[in-house]
């Protein structure tokens, strides 16, 4: 490995070489095209991770202030107070979905990308799980 | 020698010996190897090692002893904890991932080509990653000394010299497969006590527990005076900000996504990791529960503050001898003991890689040398400091850490994947703001007045991520905006790196 200097080229970082052919065959095909699908992309991305992080931190904030400001956090579930049950455990779930519906949909984002500049995503990795 | 003490000298001899075994020499030699594991490692095996590795001394024992002494502001830990990593998954996962840098400073590299905007990520990496490293020693001091009645300077020297065999012989590779392994440790040294004492303080028999109403309240009397709700929604607010927002600024964890095959794999990695951290923190949040119901009355816990036996951050520790007797407690705390050194050795190997890698291509010129140099290095200083500072809270010195990288990195790290505008100014006045004021006001803080929970505008100073993160963000914004420096002119093409998949071919027919 090279020092500090040297930024790692496409290449290094992610593909093979025959990979990195491809990738440099398809960069020149049509860079007005390109240029327009990579910024939907990322706005579609941007929007999706703002709407999804933004929502859980105003939903948290929200649900605490109800929990703090009215009679609700007193209530009892099984024995334990709402003020203690939701923000004990309560978020967690909320959270894996979060996250579950969130690659759901980047991934989707990206195939749609594919589709528009005609190109074939690689396939995922072969330990992926499940 | 005490029976307890025995017990937990063996488990924790036991676990450096598995962590030892699991990190003597293996096919790892050449550099690449040695620092990113060859890129080769599956998304659940990278899950549990950022598991880990992510599980440290503020997790195993801070967390439970927050409970104990704070009440629901210990909640929002494991809740900030579990919800920065749904923030690494949503902006930095798969970018940062394809960026293909290794190292915070080469993704700077990589965005700004600046010189200077490296030298500085790599000094508050670095000073990160040193702050981070002093409560896993710290807590391994007191987890030593607290059952197995060691010296106070066992523990911290324990955990350095384990942890440097492990990094200077096997570098990543073995780092990986420890740190999954260490994952699973955690995890059933507090399952398994969990249960049993669950089952001996009666809580399957009955759900309803009315004798235990006093675990309810806001703060126990014996150990917090404040029972003030607003201060405690600001408080909890504040950890909440600073543990989401400074999650995506830790060295040891961002390493990780290198060994990730490719972006659509590193968002795999998260989405796992979300699921075993949950499955985690269930567990010291019972524990801090349950802690409270034994200690709750004001007697119980002022007897045990009078004998000095209770520090929040070994309440878990004493929790087994304070509901069983004789071998079963010896058994369950040597149990605790183990799954807490597990945590300090992981967090600490994992701190130590990533410093070193920084450092050595920072200043040894990238070799496995000055890889070896810079894990010394790494281990030295904090050890040096640890022995120096005061004791805090596990969880509030780990706090303090993330508000660090919250203010310092998030916002550089973050416009630096989604903003095109940003421009190296913006950046490193960015991060000198952040870094600066959130460090100046925690110092502060802690000068006035000790411990996580203050009253009024002091809390203000002792957690200040409510302000100084979005002003990190606003100076960040401004100075690119309207600063003398027009963005890298590089930008679009980093940008597009960052955010398109890996693409195998072209489709047939174009």
């Amino acid at each position: 490995m090279r020092g500090p200097q040297a930024i790692p080229t496409v290449a290094e970082a992610l593909l093979t070489r025959g990979q990195a052919a491809d990738h440099a065959r398809s960069a020149g095909a049509d860079s007005d095209q390109r240029a327009q699908a990579v910024r939907s992309l990322i706005r579609a991305q941007l929007r999706l991770a703002l709407l999804l992080g933004v929502g859980f931190f105003t939903a948290v904030v929200l649900t605490s202030l109800l929990l703090v400001t009215t009679g609700l956090g007193a209530i009892t579930l099984w024995g334990v107070p709402l003020s203690w049950a939701v923000p004990g455990v309560g978020f967690f779930p909320v959270l894996l979905g979060l996250a579950w519906y969130y690659r759901r949909r980047a991934e989707a984002n990206e195939r749609l990308w594919a589709e528009v500049l005609g190109l074939d995503l690689r396939s995922p990795a072969p330990q992926a799980p499940r | 020698m005490t029976g307890e003490q025995l017990t937990v000298l063996a488990a924790v001899a036991l676990v450096c010996a598995v962590t030892l075994l699991l990190g003597s020499p293996g096919f790892s030699r050449s550099t690449g190897d040695f620092f990113v594991a060859s890129r080769r490692v599956p998304p659940w095996m990278n899950a549990s090692a950022i598991a880990g590795e992510f599980l440290s001394a503020a997790s195993f024992l801070g967390v439970a002893g927050l409970i104990l002494a704070h009440g629901t502001y210990g909640l929002w830990f494991p809740v900030g904890y579990t919800a920065g990593f749904l923030i690494v998954l949503l902006f930095m996962a798969a970018p940062l991932r394809r960026s293909g840098a290794y190292t915070i400073p080469d993704f700077v590299v990589l965005r700004f080509r600046s010189a200077t905007m490296r030298r500085m990520t790599v000094i508050v990496v670095v000073a990160a990653g040193w702050l981070y490293i002093v409560p896993q020693l710290h807590g391994a001091s007191i987890a030593l000394s607290a059952t197995g009645g060691a010296p106070g300077w066992v523990g911290p020297m324990l955990v350095a010299l384990v942890v440097l065999f492990v990094v200077l012989t096997g570098g990543m590779r073995s780092v990986t497969l420890a740190q999954a392994v260490q994952y699973w440790i955690k995890l059933t040294a507090l399952l398994v006590p969990t249960v049993f004492i669950l089952l001996q303080v009666g809580f399957w028999d009955r759900l309803e527990l009315p004798e235990f109403n006093g675990a309810w309240s806001a703060g126990l009397a014996a150990l917090d005076g404040s029972g003030d709700q607003w201060g405690e929604f600001s408080r909890s607010l504040s950890v909440l900000v600073a543990l989401m927002m400074g999650t995506l600024g830790l060295p040891h964890v961002l390493v990780r996504f290198y060994t990730n095959p490719d972006g659509v794999a590193a968002r795999r990695t998260i989405t796992f990791l979300l699921g075993l951290l949950m499955l985690f923190y269930l567990l010291p949040v019972v524990l801090g529960v349950v802690a409270r119901m034994v200690w709750g009355t004001t007697t119980a816990a002022g007897a045990l503050a009078g004998t000095g036996g209770l520090s929040h951050d070994t309440a878990i520790l004493r929790l087994p001898s304070a509901v069983f007797d004789g071998l079963a407690s010896d058994v369950l705390t040597a149990l605790i003991a183990g799954g807490a050194f597990a945590a300090f050795l992981s967090t600490t190997s994992g701190l130590v890689v990533s410093v070193s890698g920084v450092l050595s291509q920072e200043f040894f010129s990238g070799t496995v040398r000055g890889f070896r140099l810079g894990a010394l290095l790494a281990i030295a200083v904090p050890l040096v400091v640890g022995s120096a500072t005061s004791e805090l809270a596990l969880a509030g010195a780990v706090a303090m850490v993330f508000t660090f990288t919250a203010a310092a990195l998030a916002p550089v790290m973050l416009l630096g994947v989604w903003w095109r505008g940003l421009t190296a100014q913006g950046a490193f006045w960015g991060m000198a703001v952040g870094a600066v004021s959130s460090l100046a006001a925690q110092v502060l803080g802690l000068v006035l007045g000790e411990g996580p929970v203050q009253d009024g505008p002091l809390q203000l100073l002792v957690s200040p991520a409510l302000w100084c993160v979005p002003l990190a963000f606003a100076v960040t914004v401004l100075v690119s905006r309207f600063g003398s420096e027009q963005p890298p002119s590089h930008a679009d093409a980093v940008m597009e790196r960052l955010h398109t998949p890996e693409v195998a071919a072209l489709r047939p027919g174009r």
